[in-house]
């Protein structure tokens, strides 16, 4: 089908393949249990597996087994049982009180500085699977002892299983204070539709405060509706509302902006709340923060979740796979089968023994325009672009190499380059082009159709 | 005063903006005849450059079409293009020319109705100057 439009296509190059050789070996590392099933997983696939955990005996890996839910019984016999397998497992090498610190290079050929007992190890690895424990932390702005994240709330419950119906009701005014941190996370809006309109069934009275209400969800309009046919009361902020001790319980303050009241906005005040739940951060252990970092692994949201729109696991870093915490509460079966797939994500980097890349489709710098100001190092989504020595088109020359032309620029890893042409729209000293699809193309079609 | 046949320059992401004008055409949609459509591999693509020389050669305005936040396979080149589209819009403010010459227009790639509608409204916007 075409129309009578004028059409600039992205030219049709011939894929000049390169064969690289990947060995087939991985290294798992995390403090987070569900590091047994990626080991055991990439094992099982053919892959040696270098597991890297801080714990002194591999059995404290699972102690205490939970994501941000606890573990039923049957959960912990199931990571026993993996206990065991990686234990005795030989093409597992486990490396026990031990941190992964720093990961140097690219898929393929990552190198991996482990500290181990005070010692520096290095290790090398083409692929790397990561998964840590996060700590939840209601955020600054509203942190009060009175305010409870998410998480610790629903912990108390184990909605899932309708345990609720148990117990007493322990809450009787609730306040669900959404969009403290400006994100845009659906979870914290389905989650407290949904149980608010649950709680409703017990008498509860049920608030929920937000700046905007995200209710692009499958079926949530619907949701929507019910929750506010059985009475959970939906305000809409735009000042974060104060927090009080009050007479009986915690006070909220704040102005009401929805849109019966936007002219006039409605001071609004409730009393007597027995519990204040917010969307908490998931954080990682001060140590990874660096890392994670590095990695370019967003973490301010929990390792896994949001941060993967595209799939779960997934990094913006080839040969980089997470699993861990998420930003919300989590099942222990879950955080494995979330592992599991980013494990066989991991498969497809270090699996296959050869790989044949596209050296046409990435990247390329002209050296002797680069400036070596890091715009590109910055903007890069897949960290295949760094400031280093470098001779011809593409080629690496390590530092002291006296032969051919050398430059300090910045340098594009074919291996990993994705071709977006971000790196390119973004250098100020224009260094950079697209290989298969040079700036010329597009100025020789705007000069030629539009004048 | 109003522009009657505007040229219109579409800067398509591969992911989002050109499966979106193939669908509008495959669902027969008629586009405008001024409409100039430009692939790119991500909408984070559209650099400073490539806005500016389009209208430099006679483009009455560029649209970037791109993936929805979130929705980017290179991670933040919609958002990229975004923040770009809002910057050259000031800059264009401030020479006194018409901000509503670049305009960032999120889509999905089976939204052709869209696409369309979005070309429509811009060539409205053209017209009535
Ligand atoms: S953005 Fe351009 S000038 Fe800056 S380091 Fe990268 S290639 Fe060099
Ligand atoms: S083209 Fe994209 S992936 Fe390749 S180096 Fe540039 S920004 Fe990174």
């Amino acid at each position: 089908m075409s129309g009578r439009q004028a059409v600039l296509r992205i030219p049709d190059v011939k894929p000049e393949l390169k064969e690289l050789e990947i060995p087939r070996e991985a290294v798992v590392s995390g403090d987070h249990p569900v590091i047994l099933a990626m080991a055991d997983g990439l094992a099982s696939m053919g892959i040696s597996v270098t597991l890297v955990h801080p714990f002194g005996e591999i059995e404290e890996i699972v102690a205490p087994l939970r994501g941000l839910m606890e573990a039923d019984d049957e959960v912990s016999r199931k990571y026993a049982f993996l206990t065991e397998k990686v234990s005795n497992n030989k093409s597992i090498k486990v490396m026990g009180l031990s941190t992964l610190v720093a990961v140097e290079g690219w898929w393929g050929n990552f190198t991996a500085e482990i500290l181990q007992d005070g010692k520096l190890a290095t290790v090398k690895a083409p692929g790397l699977a990561l998964a840590y424990r996060g700590n939840p932390k209601v955020p600054e702005a509203f942190s009060t002892d009175d305010v409870k994240g998410f998480s610790e709330f629903l912990g108390q419950f184990d909605f899932r299983k309708g345990g609720m119906k148990k117990v007493p009701n322990p809450v009787k005014r609730i306040a669900f204070v959404l969009d403290v941190e400006k994100r845009d996370e659906k979870w914290p809006s389905v989650t407290a539709l949904r149980f608010g309109t649950y709680l409703k069934e017990f008498g509860s009275q049920v608030y929920i405060l937000c700046r905007d209400f995200k209710v692009s969800v499958d079926d949530m309009e619907r949701e929507y509706r019910m929750a506010r046919e059985a009475g959970v009361m939906i305000f809409k902020y735009e000042d974060l509302p104060t927090i009080q001790k009050g007479g009986q319980g915690i006070r909220l303050t704040f102005r009401d902006a929805s849109a019966v009241s936007r002219e006039k906005p409605l001071e609004v005040t409730l009393e007597d709340l027995d519990a204040v739940v917010v969307q908490e951060n998931i954080l990682p252990a001060e140590e990874q923060v660096e890392l994670l970092a590095q990695l370019r692994i967003p973490s301010e949201g929990g390792f896994v979740g949001p941060n993967n729109p595209q799939f779960t696991g997934r990094t913006a870093k080839k040969g980089v796979v997470v699993g861990g915490d998420t930003w919300y509460p989590e099942y222990p079966t879950d955080a494995m089968t979330t592992a599991l797939s980013a494990s066989q994500e991991l498969f497809k980097w270090v699996g296959k023994g050869t790989y044949k890349i596209d050296v046409e489709r990435v990247a390329e710098v002209d050296p002797s325009k680069c400036a070596t100001c890091l715009t590109c190092y910055r903007i890069c989504p897949h960290d295949s672009i760094r400031v280093e020595r470098y001779g011809e088109r593409n080629v690496y020359i390590t530092a002291g190499a006296k032969e051919g032309p050398t430059w300090e620029a910045a340098r594009v890893k074919v291996e990993t380059c994705n071709g977006c042409g971000l790196c390119a729209s973004e250098c100020p000293a224009k260094a950079i082009q697209l290989v298969y699809y040079p700036d010329m193309e597009v100025y020789d079609f705007l000069e030629g159709n539009l004048r | 005063m109003g522009i009657n046949n505007p040229k219109i320059v579409a800067f398509c992401c591969e992911e989002s903006g050109m499966p979106a004008y193939e669908h509008a055409l495959s669902l027969g949609i008629e586009l405008p005849e001024g409409l100039h459509v430009m692939a790119l591999p991500c909408g984070g693509k559209a650099e400073t450059g490539y806005l500016m020389k389009a209208l430099d050669n006679g483009a009455d305005a560029v649209m970037i079409f791109a993936c929805y936040e979130g929705n980017c396979k290179y991670v933040r080149g919609n958002i990229r293009a975004e923040k770009r589209v809002g910057y050259l819009r000031e800059r264009l403010e401030k020479i006194g020319m018409s901000p509503d010459r670049i305009v960032f227009c999120p889509v999905a790639p089976a939204s052709g109705a869209r696409f369309a509608e979005l070309v429509r409204r811009e060539v409205e916007l053209l017209r009535e100057g």
